[in-house]
């Protein structure tokens, strides 16, 4: 009982200072709350928030927790996470700032704003707008059930851990719906230092503690599950071609993400974004790489697990205690909510600047716009909190296609933002045809060939936006 | 061209080489049977080219952005 009070009060006092850091930049750091303060901070954030801001939003408790949790359970096609992350930041560091500087110049602040203004088309901003809106609903949820996971290990089973981490989560968006872009990026500086310490900590104290390093981790594990090391199955997910195309699909498709993209439009000027991206990808490096190796220390081990995703958490629990348990489980938890601080200002960002004002009240005020905001703050917060506790089927399907269907993005978004003859016609058929192809490589036939899903829609929606552009273009 | 645009493409082009280890070059390199310094050929590898990402961004931000 002692343990889980000391775990539990670790947890509760850094939950309260998240809380208070919030409030306070609120409070202090917001003078007069324009719509762009709301959304993108002012475009004014310097190198050091810039940076966690975006490291605390794209790590979230589900990287945290499941990347160990896949090594656990399957070894070597982990890699992928490390390898799409890798691509991810070579490929943002040069398209990042060529964005950000188009956002500044023409005041855009969500990435459904870019399209209306590349594409000149309602019909597109809205579609991406919504496809940005549905495909993220389950990762506000996943996030407050990855909360509970870290709870229902960090409190020995002491508390009723789904309530409490609703509980947390609504915390978390009291700040949110007052400040903003303001108090999530603040409070993320924390939040993401958190995460890291406990990331690298934690995964190079276990490696050190029980293998005295990596050759002897591995020595283990091959004697554990040979098969764990190398990548092993000829066909279907986790094969060599899924891992593959898995991790380029994933790494073409990391910053089209909507909340992303509004991570990157904060930056006060793209020195200050570039410089956050190469530090992010440093974070990638110390963090996720030591979190997910704990999943080999635990198969090397030999420990017994019946969930998967506990294997961090458990091996923390069982070799330093209460406090460390404590301290890392906080960590976990800060993963998860301050990514669904993100997901959800940047869905009722993209509902009141797009579908609100862009489409249903062209004319609607700044302060009409914050107030749909606020409201969409709330709604999206009580969609995921039934989510969580209703947890019906559908979102796991939402959550496997995901990925597949915000990537369908990409020819518009990047393509877009290079090319001038890339027209809306293009864009539009390529995202219709690279959705129904993604959803049916999902679903009907899923990872046809041990091929992603991802690439099966980007290998249609590809050549048919080129095409069809090439046939559209006039010039202009 | 400026100059600058000529060394953010040779970046690019360092940038495009990682990007076929990490991804094309697997097959490669998965092998259980092959180690090096105790750690498993597939795992070093991924390792040695994650870590050059960091490394080359690192690079590229001085030479891009602080002595251009």
């Amino acid at each position: 009982m002692i343990e889980a009070t000391i775990a539990t009060l670790i947890i509760a006092i850094i939950l309260a200072i998240t809380f208070i850091i919030g409030i306070l930049a609120y409070k202090l750091r917001i003078k007069v709350l324009r719509v762009d303060t709301y959304m993108v901070a002012g475009r004014a954030l310097g190198f050091v928030v810039t940076f966690l801001n975006m490291a605390a939003v794209i790590y979230s408790g589900f990287a945290f927790l499941g990347a160990s949790g896949w090594a656990y359970a399957f070894g070597a096609p982990v890699l992928y996470i490390w390898i799409y992350g890798a691509l991810a930041y070579t490929f943002a560091f040069f398209f990042a700032p060529r964005i950000w500087e188009i956002a500044k110049g023409q005041g855009l602040l969500t990435q459904a704003d870019f399209f209306m203004w590349r594409y000149g088309s309602k019909l597109l901003m809205v579609l991406t707008a919504l496809v940005g809106i549905t495909f993220n609903i389950p990762y506000g949820q996943l996030q407050i059930l990855t909360t509970k996971y870290v709870l229902d290990l960090s409190t020995y089973g002491a508390l009723p851990t789904l309530h409490v981490a609703v509980i947390s989560f609504v915390v978390v968006m009291i700040y949110v719906f007052l400040g903003g872009m303001v108090s999530v990026a603040i409070t993320n500086v924390f939040l993401g230092a958190i995460m890291l310490a406990a990331m690298l900590g934690g995964g190079l104290s276990l490696i050190f503690y029980y293998f005295g390093g990596l050759p002897g981790l591995f020595a283990a594990v091959e004697l554990a599950s040979p098969k764990h090391t190398y990548l092993w199955a000829a066909v279907g997910r986790n094969s060599i071609q899924w891992v593959i195309t898995a991790a380029v699909g994933c790494g073409l498709g990391f910053w089209v993400w909507p909340q992303l993209a509004q991570m990157v439009f904060p930056a006060k000027d793209a020195k200050v974004l570039r410089r956050s991206i190469t530090m992010t990808s440093w974070y990638h490096v110390l963090g996720i790489i030591w979190a997910s190796l704990t999943g080999l220390v635990a198969l090397g081990l030999g420990m017994k697990l019946a969930v998967a995703d506990h294997a961090f958490l458990a091996l923390i629990r069982d070799t330093f205690g209460p406090v460390a348990l404590g301290f890392i489980g906080a960590a976990g938890m800060a993963a998860a909510l301050s990514s669904a601080a993100g997901i959800i200002l940047t869905q009722a960002s993209l509902l009141s600047r797009n579908i609100y004002q862009g489409w249903i009240k062209p004319g609607a005020s700044e302060n009409e716009v914050i107030l749909v905001s606020r409201l969409g703050i709330v709604v999206f917060t009580i969609i995921s909190v039934i989510l969580a506790y209703t947890a019906p089927a559908y979102i796991v399907y939402l959550l496997l296609v995901g990925y597949t269907g915000i990537t369908q993005m990409f020819p518009g978004w990047v393509l877009g933002s290079i090319w001038k003859w890339i027209t809306r016609e293009g864009v539009l058929a390529g995202l219709i045809v690279g959705l129904v192809v993604g959803v049916l490589t999902c679903f009907v036939w899923p990872d046809y060939l041990g091929i992603h899903s991802i690439i099966w829609g980007l290998l249609f929606n590809l050549p048919i936006t080129l095409v069809v552009s090439k046939l559209t273009y006039r010039g202009g | 061209m400026s100059r600058k645009t000529a060394t953010e493409r040779r970046f690019i082009a360092v940038a495009a080489v990682i990007w076929f280890m990490l991804s094309v070059v697997l097959p490669v390199v998965n092998r259980p049977d092959v180690h090096v310094v105790g750690i498993p050929l597939l795992w070093f590898w991924v390792l040695v080219w994650v870590f050059a990402v960091p490394i080359l961004l690192t690079i590229a931000y001085y030479v891009l952005e602080v002595r251009p």
